[in-house]
Formats: C-alpha cells, structure tokens, sequence
C-alpha cells in the first residue's frame, strides 16, 4: 500500500524540489548551527539556544536552523549567516555568550570579521558576488582546498533531517533514473567500470561484489550497510549518517534494484546514538514518501530496511560476525568461503558494503563510470574521506583524491603539527593498520601503497603522532584493544595477542628482554598465517610496523629502561628545576596526590615516593620548571 | 520486569532472532542492567534456552548483569584520544570517584566506564556523562563535569 505523500512522478519530486530550495534560500535572514555530535559535545546547543532566543527577542522572521558537520571539527562550534542576496558567513569557535554578541550586531547588519571563519556560496546569485572583502572563501581555506568534498558535498550544508532539501541539491533524481531507464546489469557494470573499492577497509572491488551477489543462487537476496565503524579515530560514517543519512539510502535502493534484493539491514554501532536517530527520521520519511517499502517511485521495485543497533563489539565489523550479530547470536567470524556474497545472512547471498561505499553509489551513476575514474589514481579511483585527528593542529574530517601525498594531509590540509612539536609518524587503518614515519611522507594515498608501508588504508583514520608520542606505548595500547574485542573463538588470535601484550606490558614496565622482538615477530608470523578472521590475522601490524619503523624506541625501552617519548609511567621521572622553580605553588596545588611540598617564592620538590605520574603538575606550570625524563 | 512488561516489551520490539540483541538493549536501558528474573522471564517468553541469552549478555559490552549506578561516566580510550592524554583522563576520574573502570561507586552515584571510540576524534580527549559529550576534556576539568550529576 504506497503513502498518499508517495512520490510517483516527476511533478511530485519537483514539487520536493522547490520546497527543499525554498528552504535552503528562504529570502529571509536564516542563522544555521552546526548539530553534528563534535558540534554538541563542544557547546552547539547552548549556541542553538541563545541564536533563538535572540532572534526571538529582536527579529522573530529570522529562520533558525541545524546542519550537520562541515568536516573542520577543529573550530566547532559552528554557525552561519545567511542572508538573500550575500554570501554566507561562517563563524567559528563559538559558545554562548559570543553567540548572544554575535547576533546582536549580526541583527544590526555587521559582520564581525575577527570571528568568522569564511564565507560560503548562500543565498547569493552567481559566483561573483560569493565574497566579502577580508573574508577568504571556503574552497581557499588550507584546511579545504585540496579537498573533493563529493561524497561529502551536502555536509554541514543542508538539514540532514529534511528530505525536501536533500531532493533540492541533487537527491533522488539518481534513483528515479536507475528504476525507470537503467537495467540492474547496466548499473553493475557502471560500478565495476568506475573502480569503486570498499572503502570499509578491505578495499574489494565493489562492482565483482555486487556481480557476485546477483548471479548467486539463492532466494531472497540481502543487502547490509555496515555502520559498525569501529577503527577508533575514524568517525566518517558516522558523520554521513548523522549530516546526510538519504545518501546512504539511495545508494542502498539503487544497489537493491541492481542486484534483486528486496530486504536490508543497516547495522549501527550502539555509540552512535544521533546516527540512530537521524537514520530513524530519514528511513521513516523515505517510507512515507515511497521512496521505501512497496512500489518506489511508482515501480515495481519493493526494498525496505532495518535498523540494528550493534551491542558494542568491535568484532561486529568483520561481515560474518556482523551477520551473526543479526541473526541474533555472539559476533563470532565464521570460515570463509563460502563468502557472504554467495551465502551470508541465514545462508543466503548478502551483499555487505561500507556507509561511504553505499554513499559513493548515486554520485557514480549519475555521473558516470569515466567521470569517476578521472579522480583519483589507475588502481583506487574516486576520494576518501578521511578523520584527521590526533597531534594535528586542523583536526576534522577530509575527502581527497586517491593518490594525495600523507604530506600534503598532514601539512597542507592539517597544518602541521599542533603546538610547534616534531612529526613522528601518521598511524592509519585502525587496530590492523599500522604506523608510517617521515621519511615516508610522500607516500600516495592509494590502497597498493600503504599495504606496502606496513600500514593499510582502514576506513580512514588518519592518527598523527608526535615527538610526545611513545611508538611502544602505540603497540600495546592496540594489543590492550584487541585483546578486549578479540571474540576468543580460535587460539592463534585469543592466545597469540594476549601473549604480545603480556611482552610490551613488560618492555612498557622496564622489564624488557633481548629476545622480546624475535618473540614478537614469531607470534605476528604466526597470527598472520593461522588467525580464523581479519581481526586476529591484522592484530600484528601495529607491532611489526613500529619494530620496522621505530626499532630505536624499543631498543631504549628495552636494554636502557628509558621512555625517550616521556609517556609509559614505570620508565618516566618527574622533577622541578630548583633553577627555573618560582615557588608560585600552582603544581602543589594541582597534585592529587599532595606529592608537591614548598615554601612560597621558594623552589618546591616533588616526593617520588608519593608521585602517580599523572602529569597534572607537568600541564599546569607556566615556568616550565617540571621537566619529565 | 514482570511478565506484562516483557509482553509489552517483545510485541514491541519482534520475536524473531534479530530482535535478540534489540530485546536486551531495551531491557538494558530501562532496567540500568539485565536481572537474572527477567532474563529468565524472557527467556520462557521467547522460547530459547537461558544459556543463549546469557551468551549474548556476556559478549556485548553494551550488557552489564549487575545494577549500574544513576550515572554513567565513560571515558573514551580511542587512539586519538589515546595519544591526547585519554589515560591521564581515566587516571583523574579514578581518583576522584575512588572505584575502578567498571566498578559503581558506594553511593549509587556513577558507575565508571571506558569505551574504544565514540567517534569524536577531532576533539579529543572526551568522556560521555549519560547521553552528554564532553570533548577537549583536561584533567583538571574533570571533577566539574561530574557537578552536576547528582
């Protein structure tokens, strides 16, 4: 039974459309904030709630309204300025009492240049008129102008809640070409011509994939969204969930069409409470609309969804423990083959793709395979998003082209190192992935590359490290990790981590011994040989890339019990410089432990005995008396 | 849970196998963790071997099987937040509650926890206080944002 919201034709999508364009560019003043989860956990709703109080107060036609992340998590909170005939404005770094300053003069007409960010394409006419004199544009911003924001595009820019304004910039007008002009065979041979690679982590063609599921045998067919992003450090799928959830749908209904999948199942971790809500809005609006459910667009084609909360494993990335996970058991990997291609969910063939593979989909098709392959290099076409996080000084999220230099991320889109300090090394591909060093910096971003460095290319999280960072530490921090995730079903994995852990714990300690790295490097042999899953099979490359990178650390950690990075506790000492010391009594103050004793102007010392190695007095003292060694 | 609570729940949430894990979740977060009793109940409700939903409330990490406190503190000990001071984070908040990750304090208060990644990278370290975030924490920010939890 199809909803009398229905959409059936092309009048009907039309009609979406200009609602959603009415929106975007309502021909009044329109104050948007940032409502993505960096936004509200660094203060956006008490900036959402001073906007409209304001506004309230002073000009009540002001339309008030959210976004999602615009990627430069950084400066977050973030809010725009729009006004009919002017280019936006974007401010930064806001909280409420700036935000009660700012709409004060921004309702008297100002701009105030010292807080704004850029300015962005409004609700101006034409590119001429996108500038302000002092104000540098979005797309010149270091932090974006080496990016391709595609996949991204609709990001931070429209309400992610409203269908009406997804249709307005672009959405659905893929899908409603696919169901009435494109056969399923055509549109799988587009995603195999445009090289798209799962970009979960894996990097398998995504075109064989969807080959593979369509000529199975098997009845009915599945379709799997794994939103279960659980690299810690990566959080793009969770960003395009909570800023542009129709995205992921539409890639999943085409998807549907193209390999005769009439059920499908999105499978979101249970940390993401506001990508669960968004999805939830987004599916029920697309049920609404017949864009899910029985007859999409007025076709024969029925597809729907489900959404399962994941239960907090990080196993329940990996497809086949993500598949018992739905069918309701422990998220235990399974021998493979049979590949979930040819049997997955309750032994039938299930297609299994990332969040940003599904959202890479309509852009591909509507564009066209060439198009696509014109991004990127020969063997990884198209972007990646990538979270830029860790000791940089612009931490956000990122979509470049496949085959831009680590350099020209960590330095020409991040900025360098925060607080002046020395790179050491850019970890990517989460707990399987591992750490790249300097000299490596001009390593093209592509899939064959990092494999060979040691590293892989994960779902994207970029970790930078610096000179502060201790590379055994790094080790054992992903050993501590896996242990806990690892599912315990095949010895090599349960007993091979927990036995490398129980070693860095004991280098980490002071307690390192000379054979420890030939230890090490047997026990990564055999889990890269005899592991059931990827999980276990991948556990090794934190350690063997920070052996083969950073043989010198866990030299000194292990023969010189010395921690040159000043972080494993055992191996660190903390002491005031009797020479720098102004005896302001700051550190004495900060110190839970009451370890810090002195008299006032006079140098003060630090009681060892009593010392936990916190750092607090380390953080606090503006002298920079306290040296740690 | 009474019987009339777990009907409710289950005509709600679906007897099929996917809705296991979706059942506990709910049971979960209503109940602040998973009773024995109602395991139980549920377990004749739904027609599968206790063992079965035992096995699921022990691998998740979204379960616990004892009583949680009126709050939840969970640090983030993901790799960004890692290499950002997330332990001296966990170390402070240890100090200041007096209980171990995983352990309740003595008044009910807050039950403390860690998590691998929230997904909030860029603004790192943060602990989550209920369904808040709190991001760029410092160790001396922490005893104020247990404030006003009470």
């Amino acid at each position: 039974m199809t909803s009398t919201n229905a959409i059936t034709s092309v009048e009907d999508l039309r009609r979406l459309k200009d609602e959603g364009l009415q929106a975007i560019s309502p021909g009044a003043l329109k104050i948007t904030v940032g409502m993505a989860t960096c936004g509200l956990a660094c203060g956006a709703e008490a900036v959402f709630k001073t906007v409209s109080e304001e506004a309230g107060k002073a000009a009540p036609g002001t339309i008030i309204a959210k976004t999602g992340c615009i990627g430069y998590c950084q400066v977050e909170p973030i809010l725009e300025v729009s006004r009919p005939g002017q280019p936006s404005v974007l401010y930064k770094d806001l909280n409420a009492e700036k935000a009660r300053e700012l709409m004060q003069a921004v309702l008297g007409g100002e701009v105030k240049k010292e807080w704004a960010l850029c300015t962005v394409d409004g609700q101006a006419e034409g590119r001429a008129a996108a500038s302000i004199p002092g104000l540098p544009r979005l797309e010149d911003l270091p932090f974006y102008q080496k990016q391709n924001r595609i996949v991204l595009r609709r990001c931070g820019r429209i309400d992610p809640d409203s269908l009406a304004q997804y249709v307005a910039t672009g959405g659905y007008s893929l899908l409603w070409q696919a169901l009435h002009g494109m056969a399923p065979d055509e549109i799988v041979a587009q995603i195999e011509r445009s090289g798209l690679r799962g970009r979960g982590g894996a990097g398998f063609p995504t075109g064989r994939k969807w080959r593979l599921v369509r000529q199975a045998a098997g009845d009915p067919k599945y379709l799997i969204c794994n939103a279960d992003e659980g690299d810690p450090g990566a959080y793009m799928d969770r960003s395009l969930l909570e800023s542009d959830p129709f995205a992921v749908l539409e890639g999943m209904t085409v998807g549907a069409h193209a390999i005769g999948a009439r059920e499908g199942f999105i499978y979101v971790r249970d940390e993401y409470p506001l990508a669960i809500e968004k999805l939830e809005l987004a599916v029920a609006q697309a049920r609404a609309n017949g864009l899910l459910g029985e007859n999409i667009l007025g076709t024969d084609l029925c597809f729907d969804v489900r959404l399962i909360r994941g239960g907090g494993a990080f196993v329940c990335g990996e497809e086949t423990a993500l598949i018992a996970s739905v069918e309701g058991r422990p998220g235990e990997p399974r021998q493979r083959p049979p590949y979930p291609a040819e049997s997955g969910l309750w032994g039938k063939p299930t297609c299994i793709n990332n969040v940003e593979t599904w959202a890479n989909v309509p852009w591909i098709l509507s564009t066209g395979a060439d198009a696509y392959r014109r991004v990127g290099t020969e063997t990884s076409t198209g972007t990646k998003i990538f979270s830029v996080v860790g000791k940089i000084e612009n931490t956000g999220l990122v979509e470049v082209p496949m085959g831009i230099t680590l350099r020209e991320i960590v330095y020409d889109i991040g900025g360098g190192i925060a607080g002046g300090k020395r790179f050491k090394a850019v970890q990517t591909g989460g707990p399987s992935g591992g750490c790249i060093p300097e000299q490596l910096l001009d390593l093209p971003v592509d899939y064959e590359s990092l494999t060979r460095a040691g590293a892989i290319m994960g779902s994207g999280g970029l970790i930078v490290m610096d000179e502060t960072t201790c590379m055994v530490d790094v080790a054992r921090y992903f050993m501590d990790f896996l242990k806990e995730e690892s599912c315990g079903k095949c010895a090599p994995c349960r007993e091979g981590i927990d036995r490398a852990l129980q070693i860095l714990d004991r280098i980490c300690r002071g307690e390192g011994e000379d054979q420890d790295i030939e230890t090490l490097d047997s026990l990564g042999k055999m889990m890269k040989g005899f592991a059931l899953c990827a999980l276990g099979s991948t556990a090794p490359n934190p350690i063997l890339s920070t052996i083969r990178y950073f043989r010198d650390e866990y030299d000194a950690h292990i023969h010189d019990k010395r921690c040159p990075a000043g972080v494993c506790r055992e191996l660190i000492h903390f002491r005031i410089n009797p020479e720098t010391c102004i005896g302001c009594g700051a550190c004495a103050k900060v110190c839970p432990q009451g370890a810090i004793t002195g008299k006032r102007k006079k140098p003060h010392t630090i009681d060892e005995a009593l010392c936990v190695k916190c750092g607090m007095c380390f953080e606090g003292c503006k002298q920079d008396a306290i040296q740690k060694g | 849970m009474d019987m009339n609570g777990i009907d409710t729940l289950v005509r709600h949430v679906g007897t099929d196998d996917s809705s296991l894990v979706a059942i506990l979740q709910e049971v979960q977060r209503k109940e602040g963790h998973l009773p024995q009793r109602t395991l139980g109940r549920l377990a004749q409700r739904l027609n599968v071997p206790l063992s079965r939903l035992y096995a699921l409330a022990t691998f998740y990490r979204s379960f616990t099987l004892s009583p949680t406190g009126r709050h939840r503190v969970c640090v983030c000990l993901g790799t960004a937040c890692h290499v950002r001071g997330a332990q001296g984070i966990l170390s402070r908040l240890v100090g200041v509650l007096g209980v171990r990750a995983g352990e309740t304090t003595p008044d009910r208060r807050f039950t403390l926890e860690t998590v691998r990644c929230v997904g909030c990278c860029s603004i790192g370290p943060v602990a989550r206080v209920d369904s808040e975030t709190f991001g760029r924490l410092r160790q001396d920010k922490v005893a104020k944002m247990l404030e006003s939890f009470r």
